[in-house]
């Protein structure tokens, strides 16, 4: 148990050190902050609209962005160092594998919702000085933000443990794409499966395995000033925080499986 | 007492799922007692590191036995006992040495007030003290290899598995990691390397285990792998005149060499010493005498040309 609690906790801190000390991070920050600077831009243009428009742009960015780099940093930590071997001499010490997984899900998740709540803040502090203080829903959806990075980075570790860095990297770019078309595919799937088409029901099949991103954004209430009930947040982040953990088991068992590192 | 023992080890690979399966380990068996060094020879791709991964846990081999340090390399209370250096560094670019130690120190086991010390201890053995706040991103191979060697042997392990610990270093580097070598035996810790350099298998190993095609073709104490028998006696002699060339002739084979030297070559120690003896009565002074054995380099070439006429037919 000590190795297990130990392991992680070491390759969490290792992997946040990498991360911070890793142009990638840097890159991805400077992006949202540049686009932050020209939604300012454009909202002196919006005539009235600037707090929605900078609420809007803000989190959208927060969550791109927050998305790509949990994507980017989960797979060059993860199935980055198994190509280049660096993990080697951390999998020969006395940690069970899964702790290695457990470690590296950890460090790029504090990393990733660091650099979210910067960007949000940010956000947050413009629109304070254009107008007020952001709404509830705002809150709700830093919230939710998180909770999304968490999920990303669960899958991009399920990748990072079946396969090469190229794949999984691709792999979890469509899931997330597809993640975002969830609630569209549900539609869809329903109308289908209303006129007794046999996809209809494939695709709701579809729909309960891919992760309905969807549900974790409130952006369209925060710009527009409407509230997140309490218990939709709740069942909303209770959602994606279960797919990402059943993504986490799923990839500590079957590294723990692997026959070859 | 063996603390280390590999039985029958195989191993087969699938490049792509739709290409059939190719061994890369036929059948490996060996095992190195407690206290010694033991040297894992074979040329490239005989299969040394995919071994050393299976030793490790880092594969899980098809078929075989290994036993290290009393149990089953899968389980992780046995690698707390062992201290692996990889063949390259495998080491994160963003930390510094001591970054690295300390982690190294903490998975080992070590207690946080007693990892700094020991990572501390480890870097100055191997000589990286004063750069120790380095980035191993900066660090030259030289350095890295020796910040291998400090993670391997931070957690004072029973066992200590280096896999080509001199591959890449200049001549003062492995004078350095020979010597520290010797030491970690001759505190009673285990070492077990693989490499291609004879020489340094010579100059320190017990024992050896040599390696080609996946196969184990030769495992025991060079002495007796080597046969022991004197297969000739160099003897090498000042300048000599001509009427004394000539009756050398008919006691061994007789070569000039520079500056006017002659080399005698004897069948052996007997016929070396009559040699000597008519050098001295005439009065002519004996520069060197080397008694020639089988070298591992020659077995090791037997065994790798043994293999290649045996995948020829």
């Amino acid at each position: 148990m000590r190795n297990m609690l130990v392991g992680t906790a070491v390759v969490a801190a290792a992997t946040l050190l990498e991360a911070v000390r890793n142009r990638i991070l840097m890159i991805g920050l400077l992006f949202a902050v540049v686009l932050l600077g020209l939604s300012v831009a454009a909202a002196s243009v919006s005539f009235g609209e600037e707090s929605r428009l900078i609420i809007d742009v803000g989190l959208a960015a927060s969550s791109v962005f927050g998305a790509a780099i949990a994507i980017s940093l989960s797979i060059a930590s993860f199935a980055g160092e198994l190509r280049r071997h660096t993990a080697y001499p951390i999998l020969a010490r006395p940690i069970p594998r899964f702790a290695f997984v457990l470690g590296k899900y950890l460090g790029v998740v504090v990393t990733v919702v660091i650099v979210v709540a910067v960007m949000v803040a940010a956000t947050a502090t413009i629109v304070t000085v254009y107008d007020a203080a952001p709404p509830s829903a705002f809150w709700a959806s830093l919230v939710l933000t998180a909770v999304e990075v968490q999920l990303v980075v669960a899958v991009a570790t399920l990748f990072s443990a079946l396969t090469s860095p190229a794949l999984a990297a691709a792999f979890s770019v469509g899931l997330v794409l597809a993640g975002n078309l969830a609630g569209d595919i549900q539609l869809f799937a329903l109308r289908l499966s209303n006129k007794g088409v046999a996809l209809g029901y494939w695709l709701q099949g579809l729909y309960y395995l891919l992760p309905d991103l969807q549900r974790l954004s409130a952006r369209t209430q925060a710009a527009n000033h409407l509230e997140v009930a309490a218990n939709e947040l709740v069942l909303n982040a209770a959602y994606g925080l279960g797919y990402g953990v059943a993504a986490l088991v799923l990839a500590c068992w079957l590294f723990d499986r692997r026959r070859v590192i | 007492m063996s603390i280390l023992q590999v039985e029958n080890l195989q191993h087969d690979v699938r490049r792509h799922f739709w290409t059939p399966r190719r061994p890369i380990l036929r059948d490996v068996s060996f095992a190195v007692e407690a206290g010694e060094i033991f040297g894992f020879v074979g040329p490239n791709g005989a299969g040394k590191t995919t071994t050393i991964k299976s030793i490790l846990g880092l594969l899980r081999p098809t078929a075989g036995r290994i036993e290290v340090c009393g149990g089953r390399p899968s389980d992780p209370r046995v690698r707390a006992h062992v201290g692996f250096m990889p063949e390259q560094a495998y080491f994160s670019e963003y930390l510094t040495a001591r970054e690295l130690l300390l982690q190294h120190a903490l998975l080992a086991g070590a207690r946080w007030r007693e990892a700094s010390g020991k990572a501390s201890a480890a870097l100055e053995q191997v000589g990286l003290g004063p750069h120790a706040d380095g980035r191993l991103g900066s660090f030259s191979k030289g350095m890295l290899q020796r910040a291998g060697l400090a993670q391997a042997l931070v957690g004072a392990p029973q066992l200590v598995v280096l896999d080509e610990p001199m591959s890449g270093l200049d001549p003062l580097g492995r004078h350095d990691v020979r010597e520290l070598m010797l030491d970690l035996r001759r505190r009673g810790t285990t070492v077990f390397f693989s490499t291609h350099i004879l020489p340094d298998v010579e100059l320190l190993c017990d024992r050896v285990g040599i390696i080609v095609a996946g196969t184990t073709r030769k495992v025991g104490r060079l002495d007796e792998l080597l046969g022991g028998a004197v297969r000739g006696v160099e003897v090498v002699a000042e300048v000599c005149p001509p009427a004394l060339v000539a009756t050398l002739e008919g006691l061994a084979t007789v070569l000039p060499r520079h500056g006017g030297e002659i080399v005698l070559t004897c069948t052996d120690l007997g016929r070396a010493n009559e040699v000597i003896d008519v050098l001295r009565r005439s009065g002519v002074g004996v520069r060197g005498v080397q008694v020639l054995r089988r070298s591992l380099e020659a077995l090791f070439v037997a065994e790798t040309e043994q293999d290649t006429r045996g995948t020829r037919s």
